[in-house]
């Protein structure tokens, strides 16, 4: 009875925190000009705008903090529904095996042999659009399905290997760096418009990745060392749909987190790094592209003469590094604040989960203009790869930059509870959690702001 | 001095003369006695003695108090916040 009244309580204090943030967050997504999908002139100024999404943040940390029983907390998150007639499709494994790797060969053929222009070559728009930006959405929200597609996976498995022991040591060091690797790759080479250095690309991809799987086997190598891999296993944590026997669960976003890590193996610093990667290589993408970092930071560097490698490489293990260190100067905050005995190398690895969503609220944010404007000339691809028709991108709909500025904000209110739902099961009590969650929530508005002022910049010309 | 309890947790347990308290179910390090009430509650429920949950019961009640002036702050500074957002606003949109 208690029960049922307490979280007829939470639905009433969750819808009123839903309409304060649509309340707050709508007229000024609509009016947020200076975003790169739209043209429109901004009514309000940048700053009042950034300053609304920290607000929005802080006030929701506000409102989460009013729920403090544990009980409450584990019914929220054990909150599902059944969706029975519902089910994931049991398709054949090899079939779709064989089907991902002729998908694999197919792109890095016609990389090298169909048109050189990149919104017309099929290549360019499945890797970039498709499966960057498309694909990735579906793990997130649906859960991850890249152990079954993998193609270099399913290679791996035919040929042999010599199964030696993964170094315990390097544990997710590859793939951390493995993710830095592409992301400079991406911003500082010709790889998103080039087909052809794509192919080369992904025929060194391809042998870099077998050749990981034969010495140390393919379990290990994709567990560990592969970033895609990786990439997609800590965004499947976050997805909403859970299979069970004979129907489909529909749950809140990263429900998985907060139950626990083990499927992400978080258990030393190097995969609290992999997190930080992964929120930071988001973040950069968006950085580098505004008008600011144009003419503040490339041009003067590029006129001292450095080269636009060399930028781009200093920038990324710089801003790598400053992730890094303003989180963990934030879990040791938490840990000062808080009074635990608990090491902050434990408190590292318990919270860099809850970073997961906002990195998955900015991607969505990021790229779903760049998949609705590519799209139809993907299609065309699929039909014409060769000769396809010319391509005009024809102008979004207005929706899309609010839609982008929604899930950003989202994605953070996602994270603050996922991080106060952690602090409950740490820490002892119900001060103590709320308390251990102010240098949290501190950083969390502060990087809110700063993404929003890179969706509000003006894109660089 | 590093110690890592049952459940998988790493703690740093000071080696000054400040105060110790471990969970004897599951070697949890707490600073002080009213957190390892609170976490002996909390987390091992059906093997906590009578003892332990009435002391439970009476921390819990003094929590409650510091809980509900907490709240209330909490409330104070939303409508703070809001009423700040709001002003901010008009006189942005005014000027």
């Amino acid at each position: 009875m208690r029960g049922s009244l307490l979280f007829k309580q939470t639905s009433q204090l969750l819808f009123l925190i839903s309409l304060s943030v649509y309340l707050l967050s709508t007229p000024v997504a609509a009016h947020a000009g200076g975003l790169p999908l739209t043209n429109e002139p901004a009514i309000i100024p940048t700053w009042l705008f950034v300053l609304t999404g920290g607000v929005i943040i802080g006030v929701s940390f506000l409102f989460v903090s009013l729920v403090t029983q544990r009980q409450l907390i584990d019914r929220i998150n054990g909150y599902q529904l059944s969706l029975p007639l519902l089910q994931f499709p049991q398709l054949n494994l090899p079939i779709i095996q064989f089907l991902s790797v002729f998908l694999l060969i197919y792109t890095l053929i016609l990389g090298f042999i169909g048109p050189q222009n990149p919104t017309s070559n099929f290549a360019i728009l499945f890797v970039w659009v498709v499966w960057w930006a498309g694909y990735t959405m579906t793990v997130y929200l649906f859960g991850n399905t890249w152990e079954k597609l993998n193609p270099w996976k399913s290679i791996s498995t035919i040929i042999p290997s010599l199964n030696r022991p993964y170094p315990s040591k390097l544990g997710s060091w590859p793939a951390s760096l493995g993710l830095l690797v592409f992301v400079l790759i991406e911003v500082g080479s010709d790889i998103t418009y080039s087909p052809y250095t794509l192919s080369i690309f992904l025929i060194f991809y391809t042998i870099l990745t077998l050749l990981g799987s034969f010495i140390y086997g393919s379990e290990p190598w994709f567990t560990n060392a592969d970033p895609i891999s990786k990439f997609f296993t800590c965004y499947g944590e976050m997805s909403l749909l859970t299979p069970s026997t004979n129907s489909l669960n529909l749950h809140l976003p990263g429900q998985k987190l907060v139950k626990g890590t083990d499927n992400i193996g978080l258990s030393a610093r190097h995969e609290v790094l992999f997190i930080i990667t992964i929120l930071f290589i988001t973040t950069y993408d968006g950085l580098i592209s505004t008008q600011f970092w144009n003419e503040w930071v490339l041009l003067p560097l590029l006129s001292l003469g450095i080269p636009i490698l060399m930028i781009h490489f200093i920038s990324l293990v710089a801003g790598h590094g400053i992730f890094y260190a303003i989180y963990h100067y934030a879990i040791m905050t938490m840990h000062r604040i808080s009074g635990t005995y608990i090491s902050i190398h434990s408190l590292n690895i318990k919270f860099a989960v809850s970073l997961l969503p906002i990195a998955a609220g900015y991607h969505i944010a990021h790229f779903i203009g760049y998949i609705l404007t590519f799209s139809t000339a993907f299609i065309s691809t699929i039909f014409h790869p060769l000769q396809p028709p010319s391509f005009y991108p024809s102008p979004l709909p207005f929706w899309i930059p609010i839609v982008a500025l929604i899930f950003i904000l989202l994605g953070h209110i996602c994270s603050v509870w996922i991080s106060h739902c952690i602090s409950f099961k740490l820490f002892s009590g119900r001060l103590q959690p709320l308390r251990s969650q102010y240098p949290i929530i501190f950083i969390m508005i502060l990087y809110t702001m700063f993404s929003l002022w890179i969706v509000t910049s003006p894109l660089a010309t | 001095m590093e110690q890592t309890s049952l459940i998988g947790v790493e703690f740093s347990v000071p080696t000054s003369n400040d105060t110790v308290e471990q969970c004897h179910l599951c070697e949890f390090i707490c600073s002080t006695r009213e957190h390892l009430v609170f976490h002996l509650v909390e987390s091992h429920p059906d093997q906590c003695s009578t003892e332990i949950s009435e002391e439970y019961a009476k921390l819990s009640l003094k929590e409650s108090d510091k809980l509900f002036i907490y709240h209330l702050k909490i409330c104070s500074l939303i409508m703070l916040t809001l009423m700040g957002l709001a002003y901010i606003y008009a006189f942005a949109l005014a000027g």
